[in-house]
């Protein structure tokens, strides 16, 4: 056997198999240790450690980078769950930094300010494993091809409206489906269309899913929003600005409350998805919700689904 | 056989598609309910208030139940909300077989942990997270009692076991470490052996093939 065989640190499949244990779980936008321990204790499986949750971002603009290393620490000190954290499009050392302060997982995010408009990070060069955002098959084919372990939908970050993500998912499900139908002499001219390697779309007609877990995420506010994800394919739901800016108009420790409940409200709503009842009790939970913004009401321009490829 | 892999989150997936492989029946168990107890304190005899609960006492109680891998604080918090600890711990008093694997064997193990009770049902002494940061995760061929070539263990943020009772089997070693031990009826494994296709932990484990 070779030592790659017998070692494997930072193999793919290690990668994608910590990746897997995050399946059936909530993954929390948190800035700070106190949201950090109420997500911990809602039951979230991981948290990604930001400075500005994705409604501020766009709220405020500027350039979006990764997060303080200060920010991530106090973090890492206050959970013993994953804590992931974003770096920009393209910024590889942005990515070699957060590797080197021991984050679990480094999403590669379009909710930060693009760094390259041309190239993602090649990912295969690090151990860390990498979380990439995509609108359709065809660009989570290409992510997992630079070596992502797990895909998210990209939805529209920070406005707490599900129907980007439940589109990106939808279109992601239907290629697959229709990829599994397809002639094997047709799987050459759809990864040319696709723009995806061929290899990955092999595996997808193969196998009727992608090589790696696939997440939902952008827009979830609600634990409704969350099962809906859930029950469209989603083997987990990131959950960002939809906890943290709830009941943004509540007194502190009112507000405190609100959050804390939906974050567990979340969390039942996606262990029990196919369960009406427990869905029912989750959402009768949720007393406060972001207020949102629709996303048919913003100009192209306003959206970061685009960014990146 | 009928088999109930713990599904609150984590690779139970891939362990229910690596009991039907081996011609098992599985089914996922998120609520006690789910395994036939309609009571959430781990009874059968439950009082029948609704058309639903008396469907869910008709329920088959599958025979073995396996706990997966996946994040062992989440899991333990979560279990405890939904009455899983309590269902576990009528599974081993019963004699029903139990299959914890990594977050799993944690969590059925006895230890000391911040974030974690385990429920001490076995008596091993299982460490969290001993191998060090996930990167530290690796592949490791190890030999194991009753099979005779060895087989391709995925240990990913892996437990280790660092002490087991006079009572417990020890079926399999690396460095020198328990990673495969057996205590009646119940078994604990610190690596991932739905990960790979070789399916024949869970045939041992579960007696068949």
């Amino acid at each position: 056997m070779s030592g790659e065989k017998t070692n494997g640190k930072g193999s793919f499949e290690v990668k994608v198999g910590l990746a897997d244990m995050l399946r059936g779980g909530v993954i929390m936008d948190v800035t700070n240790a106190d949201q950090a321990k109420i997500a911990e204790d809602a039951g979230a499986a991981a948290v990604m450690a930001l400075e500005r949750v994705p409604a501020d971002i766009r709220k405020e603009g500027g350039v979006a980078r990764m997060a303080s290393i200060r920010v991530i620490e106090e973090i890492q000190k206050a959970v013993e769950i994953p804590v992931m954290a974003k770096a920009r499009i393209g910024h590889f050392v942005e990515a070699q930094i957060l590797e080197e302060l021991g984050v679990d997982f480094i999403d590669e995010s379009e909710v930060l300010t693009p760094a390259d408009e041309a190239n993602h990070i090649d990912k295969h060069q690090f151990k860390v494993p990498f979380v990439c955002g995509c609108r359709n098959l065809g660009e989570a084919l290409r992510r997992i091809g630079e070596g992502a372990a797990m895909i998210r939908t990209k939805g529209e970050a920070g406005t707490g409206d599900v129907v980007e993500a439940v589109r990106h998912m939808r279109a992601v499900q239907g290629d697959i489906r229709r990829m599994q139908h397809m002639d094997r002499a047709e799987l050459m001219a759809t990864a040319k269309e696709m723009g995806a390697p061929y290899e990955q779309i092999l595996y997808v007609h193969e196998n009727g899913k992608i090589p790696v877990p696939n997440f939902a995420a952008g827009g979830v506010a609600t634990p409704a929003d969350a099962a809906l994800m859930m029950q469209l394919g989603a083997e987990s739901v990131f959950v960002g600005s939809g906890i943290f800016k709830a009941g943004a108009e509540l007194p502190d420790d009112e507000r405190i409350k609100a959050q804390t409940a939906l974050a567990k409200a979340i969390v039942r709503a996606v262990t029990h998805y196919r369960d009406a009842g427990e869905l029912l009790a989750a959402q009768k939970d949720q007393n406060a919700a972001m207020v949102g913004i629709s996303v048919a009401s913003m100009a192209v321009e306003e959206k970061i689904a685009g960014r990146g490829w | 056989m009928l088999v109930g892999v713990i599904a609150l989150q984590g690779d139970y997936g891939t362990h229910a598609q690596a009991l039907r492989d081996i011609g098992v029946e599985a089914v996922e168990v998120r609520k006690p309910a789910d395994a036939g107890f309609a009571d959430p304190s781990g009874s059968r005899e439950a009082s029948f208030k609704s058309a639903r609960d008396v469907q869910t006492a008709l329920r088959p109680a599958p025979d073995g139940l396996v706990i997966p891998g996946g994040e062992s604080s989440t899991m333990d918090l979560l279990g405890r909300r939904y009455g899983l600890d309590k269902l576990l711990g009528a599974y081993a008093a019963s004699g029903k077989l139990l299959f914890g694997t990594c977050a799993g064997a944690i969590w059925l193990g006895r230890g000391h942990h911040h974030k974690v009770t385990p429920l001490g049902l076995i008596d091993a002494e299982v460490e969290r997270n001993a191998y060090g940061r996930q990167v530290d995760s690796f592949i490791a061929p190890i030999d194991i009692d009753g099979l005779d070539e060895p087989f391709e263990a995925v240990f990913i943020r892996a437990p280790i076991i660092r002490d087991v009772g006079p009572g417990v089997e020890v079926l399999a070693e690396h460095n020198g470490q328990p990673v495969l031990i057996r205590q009646n009826n119940i078994w604990l494994a610190t690596f991932h052996p739905e990960r790979v296709d070789d399916r024949r932990v869970h045939q041992l484990v579960f007696g068949v093939g």
